[in-house]
Order: C-alpha cells, then sequence, then structure tokens
C-alpha cells in the first residue's frame, strides 16, 4: 500500500497562474506564522481566542475568517471579470480549465467560507446580547463549528497549493463531477470541504436555536423579542432542516466516485438530474438563510436611525415565518429548463411569485418606519439606502424569471448572475457591512471613521451597479454564464469591459475598508464607543462596550419590545453585581476535533487511507474523552 | 398511565402491529395474491406503519405527554413538513422529469424516423 | 415517582438532541426519495422483490424493537437509581443491537456475493445507502451506548449520567422509528 495514497510531487506542479495563487497562500500563511512569532503573540492567540468558548470571541474569528476569504473570492472574481474583458475571439490568460476551477472555487468560497461565516459571526456576537443570555446553548460545540469550518476552509486553500480544485461550477452537477470526467481530486477537495464544514453549520444552527428558544431572559416573549433575532430563528430552522439534504448529496456523490455506486452516474440507471434536484432543494432554503439575517439587521438599525419605533412588528414576524416556510416550496426554479412539464414548473413558478410577498411587506414595514422619523445619515442608515435600490432591482428580476417562459431564455445567462449577485452582494453583503458598521463600536468600544465608512459605502455601490447593471443587458443580448472567451462578433465586448471596471471599483472599496480599519483602530482612543452611541432600543446597548466576558452582570426583566427605549433603568440595572458568575473555561477540544477532522478529509481525497482513519479514530477518541470530563456546559 | 406500563404497552402493540402486516402479506401470497389485493396491502401497509410511529413516539418518546414541549412538538411538525415536502416533492418532480424525458426521446426518434423516410 | 423525563426534554441538552434527531430525519428523507426515485432503476440485476427476505426482515425487526423496549426499562430504572438493573437492560440493549448489525451485515455480504453488491444498478445503490446509513447510525449509537455503560460503572449514576442516558434514549429510539419506514417501504413494499 502506498502511503502517500495518490499524492505525488506532480502535485506541486501549477501553470505559470496557478503558481501565483499557490504562492499567495504559501506566503500568507507563513508570513501570519512569522508575525505571531515575531511579536511574540502564540500565547496570547491561543488563550484568548483559539481555545476561547466566548460567543464573542468566536464570532470575532468568524468575522476574520470572512474576511480572510472574502479577499481570496475577490481576487477570483477580479480574475474573472479581467478574462472576460480581454479575452477576445481566442483564450485568454486563463487556461480554460483554470478558469472553470476560478469560478467553481468563487461560488464555494463566497457562499460557505465568506456569506455563512460572515453571518454566523453577527449571530455569535449579538444574539446572546439581544436576548439577556451571558453565551449560546452549547459553548464547546461553538467552538467546534468554528473550527470545522475553517478546516473546510483550509482544504480549499490548499486545494491551491497541492493538486487542483473542482472544476464543476460551485454545486459540481453530475455526471462532470463524477469519477469518469473529473478523475482528480478537485472534486474531491470540494465533497471534503463542504462536508467537514457543513457539519459545522448544522451544530451552529441546533446551538442557536436552542439559544433562542430556551435562554431568553426573563419576560422576553417570542413577540418581544428583536427582529434580529426573529430572523436568526428563521434561517437556523432553515439551517437545521436544509443541510442534512446537502450532507446526503454530497455522500451519494462520495459513494459513485470511491466505491462506484450508481446514483448520479449516466450508466446502470443512475439518474443525473435527482442529483440536481436534491442538491437545489437544500440551496434554496440555503440562500434564505443567509438572506434573513440581513433583513434582521435592518429591522435593527432603521429604526433607531430614523428614530422612530419599527412599523408593522408583528407583520415582520409573520413575513419572516412565511419566508421559512415558503423557502422550502420554490426550489425547482433553479432548474426549470430541466424539462420538467407545465404543471411541475407553473406549480413552482407560482409559489417563487408567492415568496416575493412577505419580502416586500418587509420592505415596506422598513420605508413606514422611515416615513416622519427624523433620519439620521450615517453609514448604516447609508447601506440599508444601498440595499433598498438594489435588492429590489434584485428582486423584481427574479419574479421576472419566475415565469418558467421567460426563465427559459435567461437560465444560465448572465443576466440569472446579475440577479443573485444584487441579492447576495445588494442584500446579504450591505446588510453585513451595514451590521459591522451599526454593532462594531459596542463589540470593540470604538468607533469606526465616519468619513472613510461613507467612502466605502459609495464606493461599493457604484463598483456593484458598474460590474453587475452591464450583465442585466448581456443576459438580454445572448451571453451565457462562465464564458472564457467571447466572440468579437457578438458585441458583448464593450459591456464587459465596463463591468471589469466595476469589478476594480470594488477593489478600491475593499482596500478603502481596509485603510477605514486601520484609521479607526489607530485613533481608536480619540473616538470611544460609550455604551449606547446611536441611541439604541436593544439591550445590547446597555452592557458596556466592550462586553464583559459575562455580557450582564444582573440578567435584566424584560417587560416590552424595544425595552432600552421605554426602561433606561435598564442600563444600571445589568451592570450592578449580584451573584458570582461562572462562564465556561478554555479548551483546545473544539480546535483538535477539527484538526482530526482535517486530516480525515486530506486523506479521503489523496486517498490515504491510513491517514483518513487516524483523522477519524482521532476525533471519535477526542470526542469521548471530552465526555468523560464533567462540565458545567457542553 | 405509569411509565413501565407505557413501554410495555407500546412494544406490544408494536409487535401486534408488525405481525399483522407480515400476516396480511402471508393472507395475500395464501389466496393466491387474490386478497388483500396489491393497492390494499400498500395502503394497509402504510396505515400500519404511521399507527405504530405514532404508538412508538406515544409510549416510547412520550411525546405530547410532557410538560413545556409545545417546541419539541412545533419542531417535529416542520420536520415532518420539510420530510413531506423532500419525498414528495422529488418523486413529482423526478417522476415528472422521467415522463417528459421519456417523451422527449421518442418524439425526438419519431423525427429522425421521417427524416430517414424521406432521405 | 413522578416521570422525571418530563424536565430532561425541557433542557438545553434535551431539546438540543431532539432538534439533531429532527435533523436525522431530514437526512433520512433525502435517502428515501433518492431509494423512490431510483427504485425501478435495476438495469437487469435483482429487482426489490428478489432481494427482500420478508422472515429474516421480521427477525431485525423484532430484535430491533426489542432493544428499543429494553433501553427504555433502563432509562426506568436510572430514574429509580436501580444502577445494577439498568447496567444489564443496557447490556441487554447492546447485545440486541449488535445481534441487528450481524444480521444487517449478513444480509449485505450475502446479497454482495451473490452479485447484488450496490455497484451493480442505481436500485441497489440506493437499497444499501439507505438501509446501510440506518445501521450506520445504529452501529454509532451502540459505541455511544458502551461509553456510557463505562461512563456509569466508573463514576456511578449521577444526574449526569442519567442525563446521557435519556439522550441516548431518544437517539435509540428514534433509530427504530426510522426503521419502521425501511420495513414498510423497503421490505413490504419491495414484495409487491
Amino acid at each position: 500500500m502506498n502511503l502517500f495514497g495518490r499524492l505525488t510531487l506532480t502535485a506541486l506542479e501549477h501553470g505559470f497562474v496557478e503558481s501565483i495563487g499557490a504562492g499567495v497562500v504559501v506566503l500568507g500563511a507563513v508570513c501570519t506564522l512569522a508575525l505571531l512569532l515575531y511579536f511574540k503573540k502564540f500565547g496570547w492567540l491561543w488563550r484568548e481566542y483559539i481555545t476561547s468558548l466566548d460567543a464573542k470571541k468566536i464570532g470575532i474569528m468568524y468575522l476574520v475568517l470572512a474576511a480572510a476569504m472574502g479577499l481570496r473570492g475577490f481576487i477570483d472574481a477580479l480574475m474573472m471579470r479581467g478574462e472576460q474583458a480581454t479575452a477576445v475571439g481566442g483564450p485568454g490568460f486563463l487556461p480554460p480549465d483554470h478558469f472553470a476551477q476560478i469560478f467553481t472555487a468563487h461560488g464555494v468560497i463566497m457562499i460557505f467560507f465568506v456569506a455563512m461565516p460572515f453571518m454566523f459571526g453577527l449571530l455569535n456576537l449579538m444574539v446572546p446580547l439581544q436576548i439577556g443570555a451571558r453565551d449560546v446553548a452549547f459553548p464547546f460545540i461553538n467552538s467546534l463549528s468554528y473550527w470545522l469550518t475553517v478546516m473546510g476552509a483550509m482544504l480549499v486553500n490548499l486545494s491551491l497549493v497541492a493538486g487542483s480544485f473542482a472544476a464543476t461550477g460551485w454545486l459540481a452537477y453530475p455526471p462532470l463531477s463524477e469519477l469518469q470526467y473529473s478523475p482528480g481530486v478537485g472534486v474531491d477537495y470540494y465533497i471534503w470541504a463542504l462536508q467537514i464544514a457543513g457539519i459545522g453549520s448544522l451544530l451552529g444552527g441546533i446551538n442557536f436555536l436552542v439559544t433562542i428558544i430556551k435562554m431568553r431572559a426573563p419576560g422576553m416573549k417570542l413577540m418581544r423579542m428583536p427582529i434580529f433575532v426573529w430572523t436568526a430563528l428563521g434561517s437556523m430552522s432553515l439551517v437545521v432542516f436544509a443541510f442534512p439534504v446537502l450532507t446526503v448529496t454530497l455522500a451519494l456523490l462520495t459513494l459513485d466516485r470511491t466505491i462506484g455506486t450508481h446514483f448520479f452516474t449516466t450508466d446502470l440507471g443512475g439518474n443525473v438530474m435527482m442529483y440536481v434536484n436534491l442538491i437545489w432543494a437544500w440551496g434554496h432554503p440555503e440562500v434564505y438563510i443567509l438572506i434573513l439575517p440581513a433583513f434582521g439587521i435592518f429591522s435593527e438599525l432603521v429604526p433607531v436611525f430614523s428614530q422612530k419605533r419599527l412599523f408593522g412588528y408583528t407583520s415582520m414576524v409573520i413575513a419572516t415565518l412565511l419566508i421559512v416556510f415558503l423557502s422550502f416550496m420554490v426550489w425547482v426554479h433553479h432548474f426549470f429548463t430541466m424539462g420538467a412539464g407545465a404543471d411541475v414548473n407553473a406549480f413552482f413558478g407560482i409559489m417563487t411569485m408567492v415568496i416575493s410577498i412577505p419580502t416586500g411587506v418587509k420592505i415596506f414595514n422598513w420605508l413606514f418606519t422611515m416615513f416622519r422619523g427624523r433620519i439620521v445619515f450615517k453609514t448604516p442608515m447609508l447601506w440599508f439606502m444601498g440595499f433598498l435600490f438594489s435588492f429590489t432591482i434584485g428582486g423584481v428580476t427574479g419574479v421576472l424569471m419566475s415565469i418558467p417562459g421567460a426563465d427559459f431564455m435567461l437560465h444560465n445567462s448572465l443576466f440569472l448572475v446579475a440577479h443573485f449577485h444584487n441579492m447576495i452582494i445588494g442584500g446579504v453583503v450591505f446588510g453585513f457591512f451595514a451590521g459591522v458598521s451599526y454593532w462594531f463600536p459596542k463589540i470593540f468600544g470604538f468607533m469606526l471613521n465616519e468619513k472613510l465608512g461613507k467612502l466605502v459605502f459609495w464606493l461599493w455601490i457604484v463598483g456593484f451597479a458598474t460590474a453587475f447593471l452591464p450583465l442585466y443587458a448581456l443576459g438580454i443580448m445572448g451571453m451565457t454564464r462562465r464564458l472564457d472567451y467571447v466572440d468579437p462578433a457578438s458585441g458583448w465586448h464593450a459591456l464587459l469591459i465596463v463591468a471589469g471596471i466595476g469589478a476594480c471599483i470594488i477593489g478600491l472599496a475593499i482596500l478603502a475598508q481596509i485603510y477605514q480599519f486601520y484609521v479607526s483602530i489607530r485613533d481608536r482612543k480619540l473616538h470611544p464607543a460609550g455604551d449606547d452611541p446611536w441611541n439604541g432600543r436593544t439591550l445590547e446597548w446597555a452592557v458596556s462596550s466592550p462586553p464583559p466576558e459575562y455580557n450582564f452582570a444582573t440578567i435584566p426583566h424584560i417587560s416590552e419590545r424595544d425595552p432600552l427605549w421605554y426602561n433606561p433603568d435598564l442600563k444600571k440595572i445589568v451592570h450592578e453585581k449580584s451573584a458570582p458568575i461562572e462562564m465556561p473555561e478554555h479548551t483546545a477540544m473544539g480546535f483538535c476535533i477539527a484538526i482530526a477532522a482535517f486530516l480525515l478529509g486530506f486523506g479521503m481525497i489523496w486517498q490515504m487511507w491510513w491517514l483518513a482513519l487516524l483523522g477519524l479514530v482521532a476525533a471519535v477518541l477526542l470526542v469521548i474523552v471530552y465526555s468523560f470530563i464533567d462540565h458545567a456546559h457542553a | 398511565m405509569s411509565n413501565t406500563k407505557s413501554y410495555i404497552t407500546g412494544f406490544v402493540l408494536s409487535i401486534g402491529i408488525t405481525l399483522a402486516a407480515f400476516f396480511l402479506y402471508q393472507l395475500h401470497v395464501y389466496t393466491h395474491h387474490q386478497f388483500p389485493t396489491h393497492p390494499e396491502l400498500r395502503a394497509a401497509f402504510v396505515m400500519l406503519a404511521v399507527l405504530q410511529i405514532l404508538i412508538q413516539l406515544v409510549c416510547f418518546l412520550h411525546v405530547g405527554r410532557k410538560q413545556n414541549t409545545h417546541w419539541n412538538t412545533a419542531v417535529m411538525g416542520f420536520a415532518l413538513f420539510v420530510v413531506c415536502v423532500v419525498v414528495g416533492g422529488s418523486l413529482w418532480i423526478m417522476t415528472n422529469l422521467n415522463t417528459n424525458a421519456a417523451a422527449t426521446s421518442t418524439y425526438i426518434n419519431n423525427l429522425i424516423n421521417v427524416q430517414e423516410e424521406n432521405d | 415517582m413522578h416521570n422525571s423525563n418530563a424536565n430532561l426534554s425541557e433542557t438545553k441538552a434535551g431539546f438540543g438532541m431532539w432538534i439533531y434527531i429532527m435533523s436525522d430525519c431530514v437526512l433520512f428523507a433525502a435517502l428515501f426519495a433518492t431509494y423512490a426515485v431510483l427504485n425501478g432503476q435495476t438495469f437487469g440485476n435483482a429487482t426489490p422483490k428478489e432481494i427482500v427476505d420478508l422472515p429474516y426482515a421480521l427477525l431485525e425487526t423484532l430484535v430491533l424493537l426489542t432493544s428499543s423496549f429494553t433501553c427504555g426499562l433502563a432509562l426506568i430504572a436510572s430514574q429509580k437509581n436501580k444502577k445494577d438493573w439498568m447496567l444489564g437492560l443496557l447490556f441487554a440493549t447492546f447485545l440486541l443491537g449488535a445481534t441487528f448489525v450481524g444480521l444487517e451485515a449478513h444480509e449485505f455480504s450475502k446479497l454482495i456475493s451473490e452479485g447484488h453488491g450496490p455497484q451493480q444498478s442505481a436500485f441497489l445503490s440506493s437499497f444499501f445507502a439507505l438501509v446501510g446509513t440506518h445501521g450506520l447510525h445504529v452501529s454509532i449509537g451502540l459505541l455511544w451506548l458502551l461509553i456510557l455503560m463505562i461512563y456509569v460503572a466508573i463514576k456511578g449514576l449521577s444526574e449526569r449520567g442519567k442525563e446521557k442516558l435519556f439522550l441516548f434514549s431518544l437517539f435509540w429510539h428514534f433509530l427504530d422509528i426510522v426503521w419502521i419506514c425501511i420495513f414498510t417501504f423497503v421490505y413490504l413494499f419491495g414484495l409487491l
């Protein structure tokens, strides 16, 4: 038996551009380690963050992961825009297979290793604070979830250095993802990165569901919860019930690839379309998992920055619950063209139109909140305005494509690409950026530079519009997605150049963001946040900035919505020391179990079966050992 | 109902239901596949399964018999909804796709045949 | 003796375990959906009717059902602080569960040696995946049970131990419920 499975030195051979990517990953890792060593911060990092079970610390680590992977995903985007803007009439600077890996990695990274961690980061930071709890329900599992997600990301990054990534698109449809057409390690990297991170997500979903339902402060009935918590509840319900479908689908693909079963092969009875059906049965709830917390963030900040109570709280809650139910009933709209009959397509088309209604209700509620309010045009509110503009366009184009007949023309065109980026960037990313600009002062104790914040926003929205609005036109003009070069006769080139410029403007926006963080950190002593810089309405603004590890010295009793607005005494109460508080002690277990999972994944990918077995056994043993130690928490 | 009695009842009833399904099938074979018919058997099997699941939920898992477990029931209800959508939806969609794929290939075959006739 | 199960269901751990089990239901739903869709794709190899052995499946069913029963009795014993009864009943649960896995392993290896392995057709792939995943869950449950018994044997029957047993029993009962669906839709329906 070969000790190295199918791992040989040829795995390190790459084309020119790929080598640069590999070099950046290696350089990044080396630099990080070198900096930690130089500043002697290993101990601090280990004690304060890596082994911490504090949800706030874990939340910050999630955000750091999202930011780092966001940079990588963005570089993928720049390369794609660059390729499409320059490659006319023949191949561009990227070989076709490499281009395929880039668009695959871009999608995988952005969804699984940027958007999901960003979301879990914000949930970790703010949900316990908003419900008056000291931590999440299962702090150890929280840590484990984070580190499993990190290991998934590490596998994706490792694929740049050793071997290659999947070249199948971010959902890896068979038969392309089957062994016959993807014999290399790429699809295996994809599978194991997602399975490992997926377990982290599922555990996180269970954790937050239990937290929200069982750990609210006394008196905080459901209808007194902040809307952000309601949307978190909805999103986590979707995580718990959608991710198992992804797990099964990827596992069946793995069986096809490793032991030769026939779930999705083109022979011996396999059904390729079943994969598409199952993966989208997960995939559609996934996008609602991402957008619901963004909606929740807007419901938090619009009242604060309009200085007026949220309009239509009850209808917001009902809209959220409707979205949760309906998101399980629309998934065929991702494959209208796969050949279902009119009845199936019509049903799902109608359901897709129906699901836009509760979203519309939310938008009107925010608008009515602003109406006759006294608007404060700080950065968080600007992000909301940008969202309003771009998400509405995206939503409308979505309803357009929900008509199967129209979708037959637009499916897999750049119109589709423009639509979903509108939703994800204009909706999810703008929402999460708004959340960061709103809650940063609470978590870190100082304000972000407001002028730079506004600059960042404007660069983002102009960049986004320049990069993506032309894609709508290109889609209608007939351009398909994922093309690595275009024909000069198509007439598409001009708009692709515009889109490329847009991507560069977004690049400037990202640089401005980095600069904003640098300036804000540099000037932090000059702009302390205080407990409540925005005149907030919910519990998190009662505690100090940053909050103590235990969040609330005394857990208050809640008697209405927007508790801080109506009961300013809360600000005193939560600081009153009462009984001694015990918080979960640190542990390296989550980190170690995740390392074992990484070894399992790496072993399976490279067919180093001994390593895979070692990883599996180590993970199981660590869990068993941990279960024998009696903790006050899980 | 006391705890032990709950488990014994559930156990006995479950065995009974399982054996009932078994015997229904034996009856079907014994009457040379006349009674019950296939559709009747399927319906009976499903009803017996649902019954046994309910019995085990109540007698073994004490669903609906404990205080303050409304959330547990709500989560189960949602899970049931998702299960029905995933299984039912997949069956509907995939059957639809298979029918249309078969129809399409027949249609194309006919077109090719006509083409070849005309050549 | 009042039913102290009530308290454990409402706890964070009890509720969390319940939610996990509900997510596992969706996992099995996806496998059932795949089985239903690929049911007819036998591609010249064995049909459901040819691989289903009803008396054998009945035996597996009764074994697993009995283990669910003994598990319930073990939980009652733990509530009454009867550690030895509890360990004995858990051991019986383990033996019955191991018998189930053994029976299923035998069923699988027989099918494979007769040329009806999971690589032979889409139907067979989905049969092995669905039934095999359930068997895998049972096997993991057996490992969990073993660790649990060692925990109680070493640390005595504490509140912690009782809670751990309660969480395990949720999982174990649920596995029997999934088996009811498999027995019905794979074996009974397979005969028709």
